[in-house]
C-alpha cells in the first residue's frame, strides 16, 4: 500500500488558451516527468520525458515532493477528481540494453576472472584493493546501464553490498581470510557480467526463422561417368 | 525432434516436432518439383508454414501431446525421416545445443571455484571427461577466434590430465582450478560467438 501512495504527481496550469500539464512518477528507482502542452484547438505537443536514476529508493518521493512544489511556485495546481478521471497516463516502455556495452563488458569480465584467479592463486593482501576497486567500477558502469534486466540489476548490487562488507573486514585486519571471498565473488560477477550478454543473444535468437518460408532448389543431374 | 514425411506423387508433406521443456514447435510443409520456367532443370519448392508454437501446463502434456499428433500422422501413412526437413527447426535444435553447451560451462566454473576455495577439491579427470563432450570440434572453415577456442581447449586437456595424480597437493589444486576457470570461461565466450554466428545466418534460397 506504501507503494501506491504517491507513486504520481499531475498538475496542471492554465495560460490563456492553452493547458500545461506536468506528471511526474517513478517506475522502480527511476524517476520519470512529462510535460505535455494542450492548445484550445486540442493539438497537443509532448515535451521531453526526463529521466532520473537513483541507487536507492532512499530519496526518491523527497525529490518528487521537491519538484512538484517548484512546479507549483510556477503557478501549476493539482488535478481536479474530474479530470484525473478524463487523463489516463501510458507509461513509456522500459529501454532495452545498448549492445555497444557488450565489448567493455566482456573486457570487465575478463579483468575480473583474472584478478580473481590471482587472489586464489597468489598471497598477496594488496590484491583484494584491486578487488575492491574494479568491482566499484563494474558497479558504476553496470548502473548506467538503462535496461539492465532485474536479476542482474539485484546481483550487482548485492556484489556492491558484499564488497563493501569485505572492506570493512578488512579494515580489522582479517585480510586473510576475506581474501577467498574476494575471489569468489570476482569470479561470480565475471560469470554475471557474460551471462548479461549471453542472455541479451539468447532473447535475440528466440523469434529468428519463424514465419513461413519457401525455399527453391535446383535439382541437378548428374551425367554417368560410365559412358 | 521428430521428422515426418509422407509422399505422394511428386509431392513430399513433412511435418516436424520440436519440444522445448513444456513449449512444443510445429512446422509443416510441402516439397515438390517443378520444372524451371527459365530452363529445363527441374527445380524443388519447399512451402513450409509459420512455425506453431504452444505452451502446455508442463512438460508431460507436451511429450505426450506431440506422441499423440505423431500416432495421428502415422495412422495417415507419415514415415519417420532422419532426413532435415525444415531449416527453421535446425535453428532450433542449434540453440538446444548452445544452451547444453552454455550449462556445462557453468558446471564447469562451479567445478572451478569448489576445488580453488577448498569445499570439494575435484580431480582433473572429472572434468576433463565432460569437456571433451561440449569442447568446440568442427573448426573447418570457421574463424580464427572460434579457432582459438578449440586450441586454447587443448592446452587445457594436458594440464587437467597433469593434475590428476596427487590431486591434493596445493600445486595441483591450483592449477585444476585454474584452467576450470579459464576453460569454462572460454567456453561461455564460445556461446555468445554462437548465438551471433546464429543471428546472422538467415534462411537464404539455396540455389544449385
Amino acid at each position: 500500500m506504501k507503494d501506491k501512495q504517491a507513486p504520481l504527481i499531475q498538475l496542471k496550469r492554465e495560460i490563456s488558451q492553452t493547458a500545461d500539464y506536468w506528471v511526474c512518477y517513478r517506475v522502480g528507482r527511476t524517476l520519470y516527468q512529462v510535460s505535455v502542452q494542450e492548445q484550445a484547438n486540442g493539438q497537443t505537443n509532448e515535451g521531453e520525458v526526463t529521466t532520473e536514476r537513483f541507487p536507492f529508493y532512499v530519496g526518491m518521493k523527497k525529490r518528487m515532493r521537491q519538484l512538484a512544489e517548484e512546479k507549483e511556485a510556477l503557478g501549476f495546481r493539482p488535478l481536479t477528481e474530474e479530470e484525473r478521471a478524463v487523463h489516463v497516463i501510458d507509461e513509456p516502455e522500459e529501454s532495452s540494453l545498448d549492445p555497444a556495452f557488450f565489448n567493455p563488458a566482456v573486457r570487465l569480465a575478463w579483468m575480473l576472472l583474472g584478478l580473481g584467479i590471482l587472489l586464489f592463486v597468489l598471497p598477496y593482501e594488496r590484491l583484494n584493493n584491486f578487488a575492491f576497486g574494479l568491482g566499484l567500477y563494474v558497479w558504476y558502469e553496470t548502473f548506467r546501464q538503462a535496461g539492465l534486466p532485474k536479476i542482474f540489476r539485484r546481483y550487482f548490487h548485492g556484489m556492491f553490498g558484499a564488497l563493501m562488507v569485505l572492506q570493512v573486514l578488512s579494515a580489522f585486519e582479517l585480510e586473510r581470510e576475506v581474501q577467498p571471498y574476494y575471489a569468489t565473488l570476482s569470479v561470480l560477477s565475471a560469470v554475471m557480467l557474460v551471462l548479461l550478454v549471453v542472455q541479451y543473444h539468447w532473447k535475440e535468437t528466440d523469434q529468428i526463422a519463424q514465419g513461413e518460408s519457401v525455399r527453391i532448389r535446383k535439382i541437378k543431374e548428374y551425367t554417368d561417368f560410365e559412358e | 525432434m521428430v521428422q515426418l514425411l509422407k509422399q505422394f506423387d511428386d509431392e513430399v508433406y513433412h511435418v516436424v516436432y520440436h519440444q522445448e521443456g513444456r513449449t512444443l514447435f510445429v512446422r509443416e510443409g510441402v516439397a515438390r518439383k517443378e520444372p524451371a520456367s527459365d530452363s529445363d532443370d527441374m527445380i524443388e519448392i519447399n512451402e513450409e508454414t509459420a512455425t506453431v508454437r504452444m505452451l502446455f501446463k508442463n512438460t508431460f502434456a507436451a511429450y505426450r501431446q506431440k506422441k499423440e499428433w505423431m500416432r495421428q500422422k502415422m495412422d495417415e501413412g507419415y514415415l519417420k525421416s532422419h532426413l532435415p526437413q525444415s531449416e527453421a527447426m535446425d535453428y532450433r535444435a542449434d540453440r538446444r545445443n548452445i544452451k547444453l553447451r552454455l550449462l556445462s560451462a557453468l558446471l564447469l566454473m562451479l567445478c572451478g571455484l569448489s576445488t580453488l576455495t577448498g569445499l570439494l577439491p575435484i580431480p582433473g579427470y572429472v572434468p576433463l571427461v565432460f569437456l571433451s563432450f561440449f569442447y568446440p570440434i568442427y573448426i573447418e572453415g570457421k574463424t580464427a577466434r572460434a579457432r582459438f577456442y578449440r586450441w586454447s581447449g587443448g592446452v587445457f586437456f594436458f594440464v587437467l590430465a597433469g593434475s590428476s595424480k596427487d590431486y591434493l597437493k596445493p600445486f595441483n589444486l591450483s592449477a585444476n582450478g585454474t584452467v576450470c576457470l579459464l576453460s569454462g570461461f572460454i567456453l561461455l565466450l564460445y556461446t555468445i560467438h554462437q548465438l551471433k554466428e546464429l543471428t546472422t545466418k538467415e534462411i537464404t534460397q539455396h540455389e544449385g
